[in-house]
C-alpha cells in the first residue's frame, strides 16, 4: 500500500472518528459513534499480504481481470457483459453515470487509484476461463476478477478465487449452486438465483395460464440448467402444474430434433425452455419449426440478453420469464425505486455505445464493479478481508435496482426480480422493446431459505 | 534418416540442452511476457503432445480421439485426489496414467485394425464416446459439466521427507522434472529397436510386416503408450489447477493438439512442446492486443495455415533442417582441406 493513500485514508477516518467522539459526547448517538470508532481504529492498522494484496495496488492503477464469452455458445451475451464493465470503469476512472449517485464514490478512481483492465476469452469453457482468470492474478496482480455467463465457468472461477484469495463477482450466473453448495468466501453474485426466478415467476403463471397445466422441460446439462429445473418444477407444481418430463441436452447443441421431437409428443401444454444464449436461440428456432408453438405456450425462466434478438418477436410475443434487468425500467413510474437510476444507467449506455442497448448481462456488470468499488471505499483499504466484511455488512448501495444489499450468509444478492412478458411485434415501440414488465417481485420475497442448497462460507485468510 | 539430423553423434546433448531450456525457461519467458503458469502449461500441452509424436510423427497414426485419454487421466486423478482417497500426488498420477493406458489398449486394440483415415474416424468416434460418458452416465463421479474443483497442491511423500509443491515456480519445476523423465523415456524409445520399427511402419506397414516384424503389435503398443503420455498430462493439468475441467475431453482438445504437434513439427518429439508455446503465448498475448478480442482464433488459424505451408515439417523441423543443411556445408567446406569424411546420407534438405 503506498504511503500517500494511507495518509488520505486515515486524515478522513481521523475526521470522522472526531464526529463520533462528539457525537458520543453528545450521548445521544452512541450507535453512529461507535462504528465511527472502529473505523478509525481499522485503518491505522498496517494488513499482511495476502492475495494479489499489495502486489497489485502498489502503482498509481488497480487492474481488474474481466473473463468473458468473446467467442462461445453464450458470445452474445458475453458481449454485452463485457461492455457493462467497461462503463462502470470509465465512470469509477472518470466519473459519471451512478458514480455520482453514490456518496463514496468519487469518479477518480477507487482509493485513488486508477482502473485498469484486462479481458480474457473463456469460450464459454471453463478451462479457458480459469486460465485466463490465473493469469491476471498471478501475471497483472489483479485486485479483483469478475464476469463470464455460464454457472459451470463461474463456480470453477469463485473456487479459484478462494483458493488465490482474490475477489470474484459473477456476471451471469443463474445456478442455486453459485450461493449454494459451491458458494465461496470470495464469491459474490447479484443475478437472481434460480430458486428467485421460479419463485417470482410462478405467482404470475398461476394467474395467467391458470393452475392446470402441463409442462415439459428442455434442459442444458449443467449445474444452470438442472438447479432451474428443479426450482421450477417445485413451484410450478406448486401452483398445480404438473410436470410430463424433461430432456437434458449438453451446451453447445446445434441440433435440437431428437428432444424436440419427444417434447412435441409428450402431451405437455406448456414447453419450458432453459436453454442459454446461442442455445436458447438454435433451440427455440428449431421448436418453431417442429410447430411446438402452435399447441404449447412457451416459458423461459431466465432469458438471455439476445434471446428476442436471435429468434424474433413473433415468437417471443407471449412468452413469460424473468431477466435480471430490463431497460424497460428505466423511467417506469410503476417502479419507482429503480427507475430513475436505471434511466441513468440507459441513457449512458446508449451514449457511450452509439444507440445500443445494454441487457440484463451489462446491467450486472455495471452494478456489481461499482457495488465493489464502494465496498473497497467504505473498507478504506483493497485488503480482501475488510472488503468482504463491508460487503457482508447489509450496507445497502442503491444502484438500477434500487438499493440492494448481499446476503452475508451466502452471498447472494437481496434483489428484486422482474417477470417479463414477450409483447407483440405491434405493441412494440422501438425494436429494442420487446418486454412488458408483468411483476417485480420484492428480494425478501424470492430469496431461498438460508441453508436451503448446502452452503458453508469458507473463512476468508 | 531425415528425422535424425542431428541424431546419433549428440545424444546425450539433446537430453542436455532441454534440461538446460526446463530449468531457464520460467526466468527468460518473463522478456517477453510469459509468466511460470503459462510456463507449466505449456509444459503439459509438450507431454501430452509427445504422445502424439509417437504415433502420429514416429508411426503415421492420425488419432483424432486423444482427449479421451487426457480426460480419463485427469479425471481419475482429480477424483482420487478431490475426494480424499489418494493424498499422494504421485500415487494419483500413477493410477490416471495406468487408467488411460489400458483405456489406450483397450481402444487401440478396436480401432488398429483400421488404419488412414478409417483409423481417424474411428479414434474421433471413441473421443466422443469418452466426452458423453463422462458428461452424462459418468458425471456423478466427474461433475459432468462442471468438472472436478477443489484439488490439493501437490504433496510428494519421499520416505524421509514430504514435499509439498506450493509456489507457481516449484510447481512449474514439478511437472518440469516430469516432462523431462518423460522425454527421456520417448527419446528412448524412438532410439532403440521399437523406435526403428515405428518408422518402417510410418515409411511402408506392407514391406515392415514383410520383413517379419509384428506390424499390429507395434501399434498397439505405441498407441498404449501414447494414452499414458496423454493420461499424466490429463492429472498433471487438474493438479497444476486445482480444477479438472469437463473440457479436457472435448473434441477441440484433441484437434489443438494436433495442430500443435503439426506447427511446433511432427517427428522431433520437442515439437509438440514448441507448438504449444507458440499457440498458448499468442493466445494469450492476441487476446489482450487492442482491437484483436474475439478475433484471436481467426488470428491464429490463418497462422496455422502460414506455418504449415511454409514449414512442410514444423518449426523444429524447419530448425533442425537448416541446421543440416548448415552442418553439411560445413563438412563438405572441410572435407576440401582434410581428407573427405564420409559425410551421412542421413541429411538431406
Amino acid at each position: 500500500m503506498d504511503t500517500q493513500n494511507g495518509a488520505n485514508e486515515s486524515a478522513v477516518n481521523r475526521r470522522t472518528f472526531l464526529k463520533g467522539s462528539a457525537a458520543a459526547a453528545i450521548g445521544a448517538a452512541a450507535a453512529t459513534g461507535f462504528p465511527s470508532i472502529v473505523l478509525a481504529a481499522k485503518s491505522s492498522k498496517s494488513y499482511p499480504a495476502l492475495g494479489t494484496y499489495p502486489a497489485g495496488i502498489s502503482g498509481d492503477t488497480a487492474m481488474i481481470g474481466i473473463i468473458s464469452d468473446l467467442t462461445g455458445s453464450y458470445s452474445a451475451d458475453g458481449e454485452d457483459l463485457v461492455k457493462g464493465y467497461k462503463l462502470a470503469i470509465k465512470h469509477l476512472n472518470e466519473g459519471g453515470g451512478l458514480v455520482s449517485k453514490v456518496p463514496t464514490l468519487s469518479g477518480k478512481g477507487v482509493l485513488g487509484k486508477k482502473l485498469v483492465y484486462k479481458i480474457g476469452d473463456s469460450e464459454t469453457k471453463a478451462n479457458p476461463a480459469v486460465q485466463a482468470a490465473t493469469e491476471f492474478i498471478e501475471r497483472d496482480k489483479a485486485i479483483m476478477i469478475c464476469g463470464d455467463t455460464s454457472s459451470a465457468v463461474v463456480i470453477a472461477l469463485e473456487k479459484l478465487a478462494q483458493r488465490e484469495k482474490v475477489l470474484f463477482f459473477a456476471g451471469a450466473s443463474g445456478s442455486n449452486d453459485t450461493t449454494g453448495k459451491d458458494c465461496q468466501r470470495y464469491g459474490f453474485r447479484s443475478q437472481p438465483s434460480a430458486y428467485m426466478d421460479a419463485k417470482a415467476l410462478a405467482p404470475i403463471l398461476k394467474k395467467e395460464l391458470g393452475s392446470k397445466r402441463r409442462a415439459v422441460y428442455l434442459v442444458p446439462d449443467y449445474t444452470y440448467g438442472t438447479t432451474l429445473y428443479e426450482s421450477m418444477k417445485e413451484f410450478t407444481e406448486k401452483i398445480g402444474w404438473t410436470t410430463v418430463n424433461h430432456f437434458l441436452a449438453p451446451v453447445g447443441t446445434t441440433d435440437y430434433s431428437s428432444y424436440l421431437l419427444n417434447i412435441a409428443n409428450s402431451g405437455a401444454d406448456v414447453f419450458v425452455n432453459i436453454e442459454f444464449g446461442n442455445d436458447a436461440v438454435a433451440s427455440t428456432k428449431q421448436a418453431a419449426q417442429f410447430g411446438i408453438f402452435k399447441t404449447m405456450q412457451m416459458i423461459v425462466p431466465n432469458i438471455s440478453s439476445y434471446m428476442p434478438d436471435g429468434v424474433g418477436a413473433e415468437i417471443m410475443a407471449g412468452v413469460y420469464g424473468t431477466q435480471d434487468w430490463y431497460w424497460g425500467i428505466a423511467g417506469n413510474k410503476a417502479y419507482p425505486e429503480a427507475a430513475a437510476h436505471s434511466k441513468i444507467f440507459l441513457d449512458d449506455f446508449l451514449k457511450e455505445f452509439n444507440g445500443v442497448y445494454p441487457r440484463w448481462t451489462a446491467h450486472i456488470a455495471y452494478d456489481q464493479t461499482l457495488t465493489w468499488a464502494d465496498a473497497v471505499e467504505r473498507a478504506g483499504t483493497f485488503y480482501p478481508p475488510e472488503v468482504i466484511k463491508a460487503l457482508e455488512g447489509g450496507h445497502k448501495i442503491d444502484l438500477c435496482l434500487g438499493p440492494v444489499a448481499y446476503r452475508a450468509e451466502d452471498h447472494q444478492q437481496i434483489r428484486p426480480v422482474p417477470v417479463l412478458k414477450g409483447k407483440k411485434p405491434s405493441a412494440m415501440k422501438n425494436k429494442d422493446d420487446y418486454f412488458e414488465i408483468v411483476g417485480m417481485t420484492p428480494g425478501h420475497e424470492a430469496v431461498p431459505p438460508l441453508g436451503m442448497f448446502g452452503c458453508h462460507l469458507p473463512g476468508s485468510t | 534418416m531425415m528425422l535424425r539430423a542431428i541424431g546419433d553423434r549428440s545424444t546425450w546433448r539433446v537430453e542436455l540442452a532441454v534440461a538446460v531450456f526446463l530449468i531457464a525457461f520460467p526466468w527468460v519467458f518473463p522478456i517477453i511476457g510469459g509468466y511460470a503458469n503459462l510456463a507449466t502449461r505449456i509444459l503439459i500441452l509438450g507431454l501430452f503432445g509427445i504422445g502424439m509424436d509417437l504415433i502420429f510423427g514416429y508411426t503415421g497414426m492420425l488419432s483424432f480421439g486423444q482427449a479421451a485419454f487426457y480426460g480419463t487421466g485427469g479425471f481419475v486423478t482429480a477424483y482420487l485426489l478431490s475426494t480424499g482417497m489418494l493424498h499422494n500426488t504421485l500415487g494419483a498420477l500413477a493410477a490416471g496414467t495406468i487408467a488411460a493406458a489400458c483405456c489406450g489398449m483397450i481402444i487401440g486394440y478396436l480401432c488398429l485394425r483400421q488404419s488412414g483415415v478409417y483409423f481417424a474416424m474411428l479414434t474421433l468416434a471413441f473421443g466422443e464416446v469418452f466426452y458423453f460418458l463422462e458428461n452424462s452416465p459418468l458425471a456423478k463421479w466427474t461433475g459432468g459439466e462442471n468438472g472436478l474443483p477443489g484439488l490439493p497442491k501437490p504433496v510428494i511423500p519421499l520416505g524421509f521427507t514430504t514435499l509439498h509443491v506450493q509456489s507457481n515456480l516449484a510447481l512449474y519445476y514439478f511437472v518440469a522434472i516430469l516432462f523431462f523423465v518423460g522425454y527421456w523415456v520417448a527419446r528412448r524409445i524412438v532410439r532403440s529397436p521399437m523406435g526403428a520399427v515405428l518408422r518402417a511402419i510410418l515409411e511402408n506397414p506392407a514391406r515392415a510386416a514383410a520383413v517379419g516384424h509384428n506390424v499390429p503389435k507395434y501399434k498397439l503398443a505405441v498407441f498404449t503408450i501414447a494414452a499414458a503420455y496423454a493420461g499424466i498430462a490429463g492429472g498433471l493439468l487438474g493438479i497444476f489447477q486445482g480444477y479438472m475441467p469437463p473440457d479436457a475431453f472435448s473434441i477441440d482438445q484433441s484437434g489443438e493438439i494436433i495442430i500443435m504437434t503439426i506447427i511446433g513439427g511432427a517427428g522431433t518429439l520437442i515439437g509438440p512442446l514448441v507448438g504449444a508455446g507458440l499457440w498458448s503465448y499468442l493466445r494469450e498475448a492476441l487476446q489482450n492486443l487492442h482491437g484483436v478480442g474475439a478475433f484471436w482464433k481467426l488470428i491464429l488459424g490463418l497462422l496455422f495455415i502460414v506455418l504449415v505451408t511454409l514449414f512442410r515439417r514444423g518449426i523444429t523441423g524447419g530448425i533442425t533442417d537448416s541446421i543440416g543443411l548448415f552442418r553439411v556445408r560445413r563438412r563438405t567446406a572441410a572435407a576440401h582441406v582434410e581428407e573427405a569424411p564420409a559425410v551421412s546420407g542421413e541429411v538431406q534438405p
